[in-house]
This record gives C-alpha cells, sequence and structure tokens, in this order.
C-alpha cells in the first residue's frame, strides 16, 4: 500500500469549533424542524375543521402538505454541502 | 467505559426520528443519512491528526473489535489496515454513494432505487464503526477539545435513528452497547 500523507488522505481537517458550532445549531434545528412540521400538520387539521370542508378535500389538502413537506427535505438533502461549505468558510 | 455522559441541553430527540405522516421511509432515511455523515465527517475532521497509521494501527474499536476494510468491488478480500486508511476509505466510498443519483437522487419526483434500503444500511452500519473507532481510542483527544457533550448528542440521534427503523444489526452495535444503554437511560430518566 503506498504511504497515508497529509496530502493522500481524502478525510479532511476540521476546526473543532465550527464541528461544535454546527452540531449545537443543528441539533436545535432537528428539535425545532420536528416542532414545526408537527404543527403545521395540526394547524391544517385546525383550519379544515372550521372551514368544515369535505372529507375528500380534506384527504387532498393532506396529501398536498404531505408533498410539499417531502419536496422540502429532498430539496435540503441537494444543498446541504455548499451551506456548510459556507458556513465555515465563514467561521474561517 | 469512562465516558462522561454529558449531552447538549436540547429536547426529546427520540419524538424526533420518528416518521412524520406521510412522508416516504426512503426519503426520511436518506436525509437522515447525508445529516449523520455530515456530521461524522467533521467529527472524525477533528481528530484526525490524532489518529494516525502509527497511533492507530489497526481500525479498532476496543481490544475486543477489529474491523478489515473491503468494499465488494474493488476490494473484496478484507484487507487490514491502519484505522486512517480504513476510515479514508469508508467515508470516500460513503460519500460515492451519497454524490450517486441513482441511489440518493436529489432532483423532485425522481424515485428511489429498490435497493435504496440495503444501501442506506450498509451505510450507516459503516458510519457507527467509525463512531465505534472514536469512542474507544480517542475519546480523550475528544475531551481534550471539549466535544464530548457533541459527540454525545450526536451519536445518541444515530441510535435513536438506527433503532426506530432496525438499520443496524444489534451484533454491530455490540462496541458500544454500554454506551448506548447509559444515553438511553439517562433519557428515560429525563422524559419519562
Ligand atoms: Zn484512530
Amino acid at each position: 500500500l503506498p504511504p497515508l500523507t497529509t496530502r493522500t488522505r481524502r478525510v479532511k481537517k476540521y476546526s473543532p469549533e465550527a464541528y461544535k458550532f454546527y452540531m449545537e445549531q443543528h441539533i436545535e434545528n432537528v428539535i425545532k424542524g420536528y416542532k414545526a412540521r408537527s404543527s403545521r400538520r395540526w394547524q391544517l387539521e385546525k383550519e379544515m375543521t372550521k372551514f368544515s370542508l369535505p372529507d375528500d378535500t380534506k384527504s387532498e389538502m393532506r396529501k398536498m402538505l404531505f408533498k410539499k413537506e417531502s419536496n422540502y427535505i429532498r430539496l435540503k438533502r441537494a444543498k446541504i454541502d455548499l451551506d456548510m461549505f459556507q458556513m465555515i468558510k465563514k467561521i474561517g | 467505559m469512562r465516558h462522561a455522559a454529558a449531552t447538549l441541553g436540547s429536547g426529546n430527540l427520540q419524538l424526533a426520528v420518528v416518521l412524520p405522516e406521510g412522508e416516504d421511509l426512503n426519503e426520511w432515511i436518506a436525509v437522515n443519512t447525508v445529516d449523520f455523515f455530515n456530521q461524522i465527517n467533521m467529527l472524525y475532521g477533528t481528530i484526525s491528526e490524532f489518529c494516525t497509521p502509527t497511533k492507530c494501527e489497526v481500525m479498532s474499536a476496543g481490544p475486543k473489535y477489529e474491523y478489515h476494510w473491503a468494499d465488494g468491488v474493488q476490494i473484496k478480500k478484507p484487507l487490514k489496515c491502519s484505522a486512517p486508511r480504513y476510515i479514508d476509505y469508508l467515508m470516500t466510498w460513503v460519500q460515492s454513494q451519497l454524490d450517486n443519483e441513482e441511489v440518493f437522487p436529489s432532483a423532485v419526483g425522481v424515485p428511489f432505487s429498490k435497493n435504496f434500503m440495503s444501501i442506506a444500511k450498509t451505510i450507516l452500519k459503516r458510519l457507527f464503526r467509525v463512531y465505534a473507532h472514536i469512542y474507544h481510542q480517542h475519546f480523550s483527544d475528544v475531551m481534550g477539545l471539549g466535544e464530548e457533550a457533541h459527540l454525545n448528542t450526536s451519536f445518541k440521534h444515530f441510535i435513536y435513528f438506527v433503532q426506530e427503523f432496525n438499520l443496524i444489526d444489534r451484533r454491530e452495535l455490540a462496541p458500544l452497547q454500554e454506551l448506548i444503554d447509559k444515553l438511553i437511560s439517562r433519557d428515560k430518566e429525563k422524559y419519562k
């Protein structure tokens, strides 16, 4: 095997401060995201009851919300790398 | 294990891992897998200078567990190598899976492949080994950098996630079982 040097290692060095900052933000966002998503779901149900929508309309609206949420996490996955890079650059 | 069980003050991560109503299971596993990879990648990057071929001659998780690298494609026969090399192979392999649009489609509307779940399981099983190596061989380095609460929280979230969907075999988790029990029992106290 060829020797493993700083140059050949693909794993990049990170600053502990950047990692800690990232983790603190990330965990906060996980909890916030969970609460926000539950509340959007609950809010929709509340509104639909308020306007006494028919069942099939309700079911359509739920499906639309699920689709929107699902698309959102897909797009989030697509842009994670870039966000992280920018954040690390900012911290220096 | 003598690890301080400090975690970041947050909320109940066990609730946050549950599949949201109406969500596609693959989509949920994909976004979380990418998150865990990023966390582990950064974490290992902070201690990589301590993980050298001389200090970590083999990829181990304590005296009882040793891992040999094989990706099943380029390296079929398990290769005994140093921990930094093993982790380099491992992270490069995971990155290549995450970058593969056929496995992790990033455009809206593109479906997941049929073997997505089995690839995701392999990714998570391998990522676990990086946590295991760090806990067993580099915890004092982590403490030195003041990262133990961050590591514990990251790992606890990971464990809740893989347990929720049964993504890693119990025997694979053995190198950190004691710590897992400890982290989870603390939460049980906190959120009962
Ligand atoms: Zn090491």
